[in-house]
C-alpha cells in the first residue's frame, strides 16, 4: 500500500480541507455502521459533493492500491459500510440531488446520497411513489439500497430494489465510468443493471440511478390480528398465500417485539396476544372490497384472538408505527443486539420459528422476531450484553445456528441486508465452491486490485485487515 | 453443423469442455437469436426438460431450461397461478430457458415486471465448463451476485442455461379489455402518460397505431365491469369494454405475433413514451406493421424479409430481431450499440467466458460491424 502522505496529498487535490476528515475525533463517527459490534478506523473520510470528486477519489485509490468503502447513511445491518484499515471512506450523503423526475415516463434519476423516502416525497404530487420501503427509509440512501438490494415490508407484491432500478451510471473500481440499462422497462442486453444492484459495492460506486416509479395505491385495507402463538400467526400467513391473495405486505411481530413496541410508541395490540400479524391490501377502489372480504374470512378461520382494522390513513399509520419502531424498540430492551435476515420457504415458517425458540433457550439469550412473513424473510433480533464475558460470542454462535437452519430448509442467509462483513463465513455454506469462484471471478474482472469495499461478501478474513470486535460498541438505533 | 441434444447435465458440461466454440439454443422459436457459427458445436437444450420442484403453496417452481413454457403454464393454471410477465410464443413451443436468454416479455409485464423480476435462481454451465448456481429457490434473496438477472438477455453468450427457479403469482379471477379511440398518436401518448400515473392497476397498456389504446384490467368478477367502465371513462375518449373469449383471444394473438405478416422478421425495440411519436413517424412512412406495448416501453415491428435490412431506420433507437428466419450469420442487433456498457460487458464476459467459447456479446466490435453491414 502507498505511503499515507501520498494518499493524503492526492485527496487534498480533490476536495478542500474541510471536506477531508483525518483526525481521530473526526473519523470516530465513521468507525461503525448499524452493525455496531464491529469497528474499524479508516485513514481518511472524503465528503464528496460531486460525481467528479467521487470518480477522482476512486482513480486515486486505484492508482495507489488503497481500498475504499462507499458510505451513505451507515444504516447497513450487515456491516456493509464498515471501514477498511488503511482505507478511505467515500461519503456520498452530499450527492443528494434528484436530477430528474418525469411523471410521463414514471422515472426519477437520482444521485446515490438521496434518501429513500425523499424520492417518494418528490413523486407524490404526481400520484407516484418509489415502492421499496426499508424500515430505515427516512435515513437510508438510494446508493446503499443499490449496494445491498434492499427490501422492505412491501416487497411481497412490488419486489426489491433491483426490481425498481432501470439503469445506472457508475464508476468501477478501476476508475472507468460505465452506463448500464437506460430509462425503458425493456432492454436488448443482458441485465447488467440487475447484476450491479446487490453487488455490495464490490464493483464500484453508482453515481446516477434511474428509478421506476409506481402509482400510489388508491385504497388500502390493513388488518392486525393477534394470535396466541407465533406459529399460529405463521400458519395464517401460509393460509393467506395459499388462498391466492396477493397482499402488499404481511408482517409478524412476536411477544418480545409486541412488548417493546407497546412500551416505545404505545402501540395497542389485542390483549393476551403472543404474536400479531399485519396484512395490508392495496387495490383500486372498486376492487378492494372483494379482496377485503376474502381476507377477513381467512383471518377469522385462522383462529385470531383479536383483530384491529384500518381503512383511514391515520389508522393505517398507527398500525405501521408499532411495526416500524419495533427494531429500535427492541433495542431498548437490551444493551446490544444482532439481527439476522435469513429466508425460509413460507411453508416452513412455523417450523423455523419453533427452532429459533429452542435455540434461544439452548444459548440462554432472548430472541425477538419482527419479520416480513409473506416473503419468509425472518428477522430474529438476538439480545445480548457485550460487557458480559463471552456473551457476544454466544450471540454470534446462535446467529450462525439460525443461518444454518435457513440453509438447511432450502432458504437463504440474507433476504435484504446483504452478506456484508457479518455473514461472510456463511456464503460458502449456501453456495458450492464453483459458485463462489464464479462470483469471485466477476469481482476480479471488475476490480483486479480488490479495493472496492474489500472484506465484504467473500469469506477471506485476511481481506479485512485489523478489524476487530469493539469492546462495548455504542448503541446505534437501527430504524 | 454438429448438434447434440443432451438429456443429462453432466453431458452439457462435457460438451462445453470439449469444444472451443459452443452455441446453445432451445426450441428455436426465436431463430434470429441463435448465433450462426461455422464449426461450433450446437447444444440443443430441449431434452433437458421437466419441472424439478413445484409446491403450489410456496408460489415458486424450479424447472430445467428446456421445459416448454406451455407445460409450465398448464401446471400453474391447475393451481390458479400464472407467470405475470405474460411470455410470448408458448404456443409455438418456446422454452423457459429461451424466454430467459432472450429477455422476452408480453404486454402483461406492465403491472408486476418482466422475466427479470420473476426469475429467482439459475444453474448454468459457464465458458470454463463449470456448473454455476446463483440465487436460490426462495422469493427473497440478497446473497451473492444476482446471476439469475445477469442471465436474462444473455442470449447464450455467457453460459448454457440448465435450470431456472421462478416466483409466480396468483392468476387473476377475471379479465376485461378496454379499447380506447384516440385522435392519433400524439393524443394516444398524452392519454398513456396520464393513465400511467393513475392507480388503476393496469395489466397492459398497448397502442395499436395510430390511435387505438388497448388496456387490460383484472380482478374479482363482481366489480370488474364497474372498474373497467371507470378506467375507460377516465380517458375522456370513446371506449368499449370487451370480455370473454374475444378478450382472451386478443391477447393470445399478441403472444403469437398474429398481427404480423407471414414473411417477416419481428424486432423488439426498447423505447420510452417520449420517443414513441418519432419512431411512429419513421415506421408509418415506411408502412411497417407494428405495435407499441407496455405503456410505450417497447415497440414490436415486422420487417418484411424481402426488404433489405439496411433500410431499417429506428430513429436512432436500437433493436433486436427476435423472430423470423435465421439471419445467415448477420447480427440480430439493429442500430447503435450501448457504448456506455461496453467495458462492463467485456469484464463480465472475461470472467464467465474467458476463452470466448460462446458467441460474442452485443457491445463487441464484431457484433456492431456486422449489424452495420
Amino acid at each position: 500500500m502507498a505511503p499515507i502522505n501520498e494518499l493524503i496529498r492526492g485527496l487534498r487535490a480533490i476536495v478542500p480541507e474541510r471536506r477531508l476528515l483525518l483526525g481521530r475525533a473526526q473519523l470516530a463517527a465513521y468507525e461503525s455502521d448499524a452493525l455496531t459490534a464491529f469497528a474499524v478506523s479508516p485513514t481518511a473520510v472524503v465528503l464528496a459533493e460531486s460525481a467528479d470528486e467521487v470518480i477522482r477519489t476512486v482513480r486515486l485509490c486505484h492508482d495507489l492500491g488503497v481500498p475504499f468503502v462507499p458510505r451513505g447513511s451507515g444504516t447497513s445491518l450487515s456491516g456493509g459500510s464498515l471501514p477498511i484499515e488503511g482505507g478511505v471512506i467515500i461519503a456520498l450523503n452530499r450527492l443528494n440531488r434528484i436530477l430528474e423526475l418525469d411523471p410521463d415516463r414514471r422515472i426519477a434519476v437520482v444521485e446515490p446520497g438521496v434518501i429513500n423516502l425523499h424520492v417518494s416525497r418528490a413523486a407524490a404530487p404526481y400520484g407516484l411513489h418509489y415502492a421499496p420501503d426499508p424500515s430505515s427509509q427516512q435515513v437510508c440512501t438510494i446508493g446503499g439500497n443499490i449496494g445491498f438490494n434492499s427490501g422492505g415490508a412491501h416487497c411481497l407484491k412490488y419486489g426489491m430494489t433491483a426490481n425498481h432500478v432501470l439503469g445506472l451510471k457508475a464508476v468501477l473500481a478501476t476508475g472507468e465510468v460505465v452506463e448500464l440499462g437506460g430509462d425503458s422497462l425493456e432492454t436488448i442486453e443482458p441485465d447488467w443493471t440487475g447484476l450491479f444492484v446487490g453487488s455490495e459495492g464490490l464493483f464500484g460506486i453508482a453515481l446516477e440511478i434511474t428509478l421506476r416509479l409506481l402509482p400510489i395505491a388508491e385504497s388500502s385495507y390493513t388488518i392486525l390480528a393477534g394470535y396466541d402463538t407465533v406459529e399460529a400467526a405463521g400458519e395464517a400467513v401460509a393460509r393467506i398465500v395459499a388462498a391466492g391473495l396477493l397482499p402488499a405486505a404481511m408482517e409478524i411481530m412476536d411477544a418480545i417485539a409486541i412488548e417493546a413496541a407497546t412500551a416505545a410508541v404505545h402501540a395497542e395490540y389485542p390483549p393476551g396476544a403472543e404474536a400479531v400479524l399485519i396484512v395490508e391490501l392495496e387495490a383500486p377502489r372498486d376492487l378492494l372490497e372483494a379482496e377485503r372480504r376474502r381476507l377477513d374470512d381467512l383471518i377469522r378461520e385462522s383462529g385470531a384472538i383479536g383483530v384491529h382494522t384500518a381503512t383511514s390513513p391515520e389508522e393505517r399509520a398507527a398500525i405501521w408505527r408499532g411495526r416500524k419502531s419495533a427494531f429500535s424498540a427492541v433495542g431498548r430492551l437490551s444493551p446490544d443486539y444482532l439481527v439476522q435476515d435469513g429466508v425460509v420457504p413460507r411453508s416452513r415458517l412455523g417450523y423455523a420459528l419453533r427452532r429459533i425458540v429452542e435455540l434461544s433457550r439452548e444459548y440462554g439469550l432472548r430472541v425477538a422476531n419482527v419479520f416480513h412473513a409473506g416473503d419468509g424473510n425472518l428477522h430474529p433480533l438476538i439480545l445480548y450484553d457485550g460487557q458480559r464475558e463471552g456473551e457476544f460470542e454466544r450471540a454470534e454462535a446462535l446467529a450462525g445456528r439460525i443461518l444454518d437452519l435457513c440453509i438447511e430448509l432450502g432458504g437463504s442467509i440474507t433476504g435484504e441486508h446483504g452478506v456484508g462483513v457479518e455473514k461472510r463465513a456463511f456464503l460458502p455454506r449456501m453456495f458450492a465452491p464453483d459458485d463462489v469462484d464464479a462470483f469471485h471471478r466477476i469481482r476480479l474482472a471488475m476490480d483486479p486490485k480488490q479495493i472496492a469495499n474489500r472484506g465484504k461478501m467473500f469469506p477471506s478474513l485476511r481481506e479485512l485487515g485489523a478489524g476487530s470486535v469493539a469492546e462495548h460498541p455504542p448503541m446505534v438505533e437501527a430504524l | 453443423m454438429t448438434t447434440v441434444s443432451p438429456d443429462r447435465i453432466e453431458d452439457v458440461v462435457a460438451a462445453v469442455r470439449e469444444h472451443s466454440r459452443v452455441v446453445a439454443h432451445g426450441a428455436r422459436t426465436k431463430a434470429p437469436l441463435v448465433a450462426e457459427e461455422p464449426g461450433a458445436l450446437y447444444i440443443d437444450t430441449t431434452r433437458l426438460r421437466g419441472v424439478v420442484e413445484y409446491d403450489p403453496g410456496e408460489f415458486t417452481f424450479t424447472a430445467l431450461a428446456g421445459t416448454p413454457l406451455s407445460e409450465i403454464q398448464a401446471l400453474l393454471a391447475e393451481n390458479g397461478q400464472h407467470l405475470p410477465f405474460d411470455p410470448p410464443l408458448a404456443c409455438a413451443g418456446a422454452t423457459l430457458g429461451g424466454t430467459v436468454a432472450a429477455a422476452i416479455n408480453g404486454s402483461g409485464r406492465l403491472r408486476f415486471g418482466g422475466v427479470r423480476d420473476f426469475v429467482i435462481g439459475v444453474r448454468f454451465v459457464d465458458g470454463t465448463g463449470k456448473l454455476v448456481r446463483g440465487g436460490g429457490k426462495v422469493v427473497k434473496n440478497a446473497a451473492g451476485f444476482d446471476l439469475p438477472k445477469l442471465m436474462v438477455g444473455s442470449l447464450g453468450r455467457l453460459g448454457v442455461l440448465i435450470e431456472l427457479s421462478f416466483k409466480v403469482f396468483p392468476a387473476p379471477p377475471a379479465w376485461r379489455t378496454i379499447r380506447v379511440k384516440c385522435a392519433g398518436v400524439e393524443d394516444a401518448v398524452t392519454v398513456m402518460a396520464e393513465l400511467g400515473r393513475r392507480p388503476f392497476d393496469l395489466e397492459a397498456l398497448d397502442l395499436e397505431p395510430p390511435g387505438t389504446l388497448v388496456l387490460r384490467v383484472s380482478g374479482d368478477e363482481a366489480m370488474l365491469d364497474v372498474h373497467a367502465a371507470r378506467v375507460g371513462a377516465a380517458t375522456g375518449r370513446p371506449f368499449e369494454v370487451v370480455a370473454g373469449a374475444d378478450e382472451e383471444g386478443y391477447w393470445q394473438g399478441l403472444r403469437d405475433f398474429a398481427w404480423a405478416p407471414q414473411e417477416c422478421w419481428i424486432a423488439k425495440v426498447p423505447l420510452t413514451l417520449r420517443r414513441l411519436p418519432e419512431l411512429e413517424r419513421v415506421l408509418a412512412a415506411r408502412d411497417i406493421a407494428r405495435r407499441y406495448a407496455v405503456a410505450g416501453n417497447v415497440a414490436w415491428l415486422a420487417w418484411p424479409v424481402e426488404r433489405p435490412r439496411t433500410e431499417l431506420d429506428l430513429a436512432g433507437l436500437s433493436g433486436l430481431f427476435v423472430r423470423g428466419p435465421a439471419l445467415d450469420g448477420a447480427s440480430p442487433w439493429i442500430g447503435p450499440t450501448n457504448v456506455g456498457a461496453a467495458i462492463f460487458a467485456r469484464r463480465v464476459k472475461d470472467a464467465l467466458d474467458p476463452d470466448g467459447r460462446f458467441p460474442p456479446l452485443v457491445p463487441d466490435v464484431r457484433a456492431v460491424s456486422a449489424a452495420a453491414s
